[in-house]
C-alpha cells in the first residue's frame, strides 16, 4: 500500500483566472509590441498599418492584465508599498518595474504611431520597447518558475513555453484587432510573413509542451506527480482546447498560406480571423491550464 | 542586534497526537477557524499487519532560506533578528506569492475578515439556549468571542502564519504551543546557546527537517522519529 498522507491546508487556488487573464493579456501585449517593433522598419504600407495596430495593442493589453492582476489582490490600497520597498530578491518586484516600464514606453510608442509616416524617434523607442517586451515575456515565465515549491512551474521548460505563447498569442491578437479594424483592405500577400511567423510560433509552442511535458515525466518524482495532478483535472483542456483548438487546428487552417504564395493562399478573411481566434483561445487555455494545473498540491513530502 | 537564533525541536517520541497546540495556538494567536498556523500531518503506510503511522505536528518553519521572504515584492515577509520569519501587514498586498513559494502550505490568507459568520450569526446553536454570535461579542465587548488582546486580530486581504508568539518572547515567555504542549513533546529556544534545550536535544539525537531538498534550511526540527 503506498503512503497516505493527511494534511489539511487552506483549500482552492492560491492564483485564480485574474491571474491567468493577466498572464495572456500581458503576452499578448508583449507579442504585440514585438510585431510592432518587427514591423516597423517595412516599406509596405499594409505592413505598416499592421504595425500601428499592435503598437496601440501592446500598452492596451498589457495594462487590462495588470488591471485584472489589480483585482487580484488582497489589499489594493497597499500597492504604494511595491514602490515604497525595495525587495531585489523578489521577482515580482521586478516584473512590477520591468511592466510599469513597458507600459510607460508602449503608451509613448503608441503615440509616435498616430502618424504612420512620421518615423522620427520611434525607432529608438521601438528597441526600448522591444527589449522590454522581451524582458517582461522573459519575466513572465521567470515568476512561475521561481517557484520551487511548485514542481509543475519549477523548471526552464516554463520559460521556453511563456516566450513561444506570447510570441503566438501577441501576432494572433494584433492580426485578429487589425482585420477587425482594417477588413481586408487590399492587404494579402504582403502579409505573408506575419502568417509565417504565426505559424513558426505555433509549432515552436508545440515544441515547448512537448518539452514541459518530458521534463516533467522523466524528471522527479515530485514532477511526477505534478503532472499526474494536472493531468487528472486539466489534461482534456489541454489537450483538447490548448493543442487541438489553439495549435493544431490553426496550423491547418494557415497550410495554404504558407504552401502558396497568392493573396492568402486561397483562404478567406475569416479563415485567417478564426485561425487567429483559434491561437487566442488555445493560448488562453494553455495558460488556465498552466497556472491552476501547477497549485494542484501534490502529496506533502514527509520527513525526509 | 541580538544573537539569537530561535528555533525548535519537535521529539516525536513524546508527542501524543493530542493537538493540543493546534488548539492552543489558535486561542493564543486568534486565528480563524479554518486556518491552522499549527497543524499536523497524518502519514499511514504500509499493509496490514505490516503498518506505520506516523502524526507529525507542523508549523511555520521560519526557514534560515526562507522562500515567502525572498519572493516577497514588498518585504512584508522578512526576518527579524533572532531569525523569525515575521510578517508586517501593513507593507502586505494580499499577492498571496508567498503562500505559493512555501513549500509546506503553512502560510493562510484571510479571504474575509476573520471571524466575519460570529457577526452575522443570527441563529443560536440551540434556540432560546445558547447564545448568537453578536449577542456574546456584544456581552463580552471584544471584536470576537474567544479573542486575545495580546495578539493581534488578522484582518481581511492579507496573509497569516505562525510567529513563534513573538509577543510572548519578547516578554522571555515561551510559545504557547510549548507551554500548552502536556507531553512536553515541543522544545524551543537558542539554537546559538549550546546549552539551551533545543541545541542540547539536537545534539543528542540526530534531527530531521521536513522536505530538506527544498534547500529552505527550516528551523523546527523533528527528533526521535518512529
Amino acid at each position: 500500500m503506498e503512503s497516505v498522507l493527511i494534511y489539511t491546508v487552506q483549500s482552492g487556488p492560491i492564483w485564480d483566472w485574474r491571474v491567468v487573464v493577466d498572464l495572456f493579456c500581458g503576452g499578448v501585449g508583449v507579442g504585440a509590441f514585438l510585431l510592432a517593433v518587427a514591423l516597423s522598419r517595412s516599406e509596405d504600407v499594409q505592413r505598416l498599418k499592421l504595425a500601428q495596430t499592435a503598437a496601440f495593442t501592446g500598452p492596451v493589453m498589457v495594462i487590462v492584465g495588470l488591471l485584472f492582476l489589480f483585482t487580484k489582490l488582497g489589499n489594493q490600497l497597499n500597492v504604494h508599498q511595491m514602490i515604497l520597498n525595495v525587495a531585489p530578491t523578489s521577482i515580482m518586484w521586478w516584473g512590477f518595474l520591468l511592466q510599469g516600464a513597458l507600459v510607460l514606453c508602449g503608451l509613448i510608442y503608441a503615440w509616435q504611431w498616430r502618424d504612420i509616416n512620421a518615423r522620427s524617434g520611434r525607432n529608438t523607442m521601438g528597441c526600448l520597447v522591444g527589449v522590454l517586451a522581451v524582458t517582461v515575456g522573459i519575466y513572465h515565465g521567470v515568476l512561475l518558475g521561481a517557484l520551487t515549491a511548485r514542481p509543475l512551474w519549477a523548471n526552464g521548460s516554463m520559460l521556453f513555453l511563456s516566450v513561444s505563447i506570447f510570441l503566438s498569442t501577441g501576432i494572433a491578437g494584433a492580426l485578429l484587432i487589425h482585420y477587425i479594424r482594417m477588413g481586408a483592405s487590399g492587404d494579402g500577400a504582403a502579409m505573408r510573413p506575419v502568417f509565417v511567423a504565426l505559424a513558426v510560433s505555433l509549432m515552436v509552442t508545440m515544441i515547448a509542451l512537448a518539452n514541459s511535458w518530458a521534463g516533467l515525466n522523466y524528471g522527479s518524482l515530485a514532477s511526477q506527480q505534478a503532472l499526474a495532478a494536472a493531468s487528472d483535472t486539466y489534461g482534456t483542456m489541454l489537450c483538447g482546447v490548448g493543442v487541438g483548438m489553439g495549435l493544431i487546428l490553426p496550423l491547418i487552417l494557415l497550410m495554404p498560406v504558407l504552401r502558396r504564395r497568392d493573396e492568402y493562399g486561397g483562404l478567406s478573411l475569416p479563415v485567417i480571423a478564426l485561425a487567429c481566434l483559434l491561437v487566442l483561445v488555445g493560448g488562453f487555455a494553455t495558460r488556465y491550464v498552466v497556472v491552476l494545473g501547477g497549485q494542484l498540491p501534490p502529496p506533502i513530502a514527509t520527513l525526509s | 542586534m541580538t544573537n539569537k537564533r530561535y528555533g525548535m525541536v519537535i521529539d516525536l517520541h513524546r508527542c501524543v497526537g493530542c493537538a493540543a497546540c493546534d488548539i492552543a495556538c489558535k486561542s493564543e494567536n486568534n486565528v480563524p477557524h479554518d486556518h491552522h498556523w499549527s497543524n499536523h500531518i497524518v502519514e499511514t503506510t504500509g499493509t496490514f499487519p505490516n503498518t506505520r503511522y506516523r502524526y507529525i505536528p507542523t508549523l511555520c518553519n521560519h526557514c534560515e532560506n526562507a522562500p515567502c521572504v525572498t519572493n516577497c515584492p514588498t518585504t512584508a515577509m522578512y526576518k527579524s533578528d533572532e531569525g523569525l520569519t515575521l510578517h508586517d501587514t501593513d507593507k502586505c498586498i494580499g499577492c498571496r506569492l508567498c503562500q505559493l513559494a512555501c513549500p509546506y502550505g503553512v502560510i493562510y490568507f484571510n479571504e474575509s475578515a476573520p471571524f466575519a459568520q460570529f457577526n452575522e450569526d443570527e441563529q443560536p446553536a440551540i434556540a432560546d439556549g445558547t447564545a448568537t454570535g453578536p449577542e456574546v461579542i456584544a456581552k463580552t465587548g471584544t471584536p470576537i468571542p474567544d479573542y486575545n488582546p495580546a495578539s493581534r486580530l488578522g484582518q481581511k486581504g492579507v496573509v497569516e502564519k505562525c510567529n513563534f508568539c513573538s509577543h510572548r518572547l519578547e516578554e522571555d515567555k515561551l510559545p504557547w504551543c510549548v507551554e500548552s504542549c502536556p507531553a512536553d513533546a515541543r522544545i524551543f529556544g537558542d539554537l546559538n546557546d549550546p546549552a539551551s534545550p533545543p541545541s542540547q536535544a539536537l545534539a543528542n539525537h540526530a534531527p530531521r527537517v521536513l522536505q530538506k531538498e527544498k534547500g529552505t534550511k527550516p528551523r523546527v526540527f523533528y527528533i526521535r522519529d518512529f
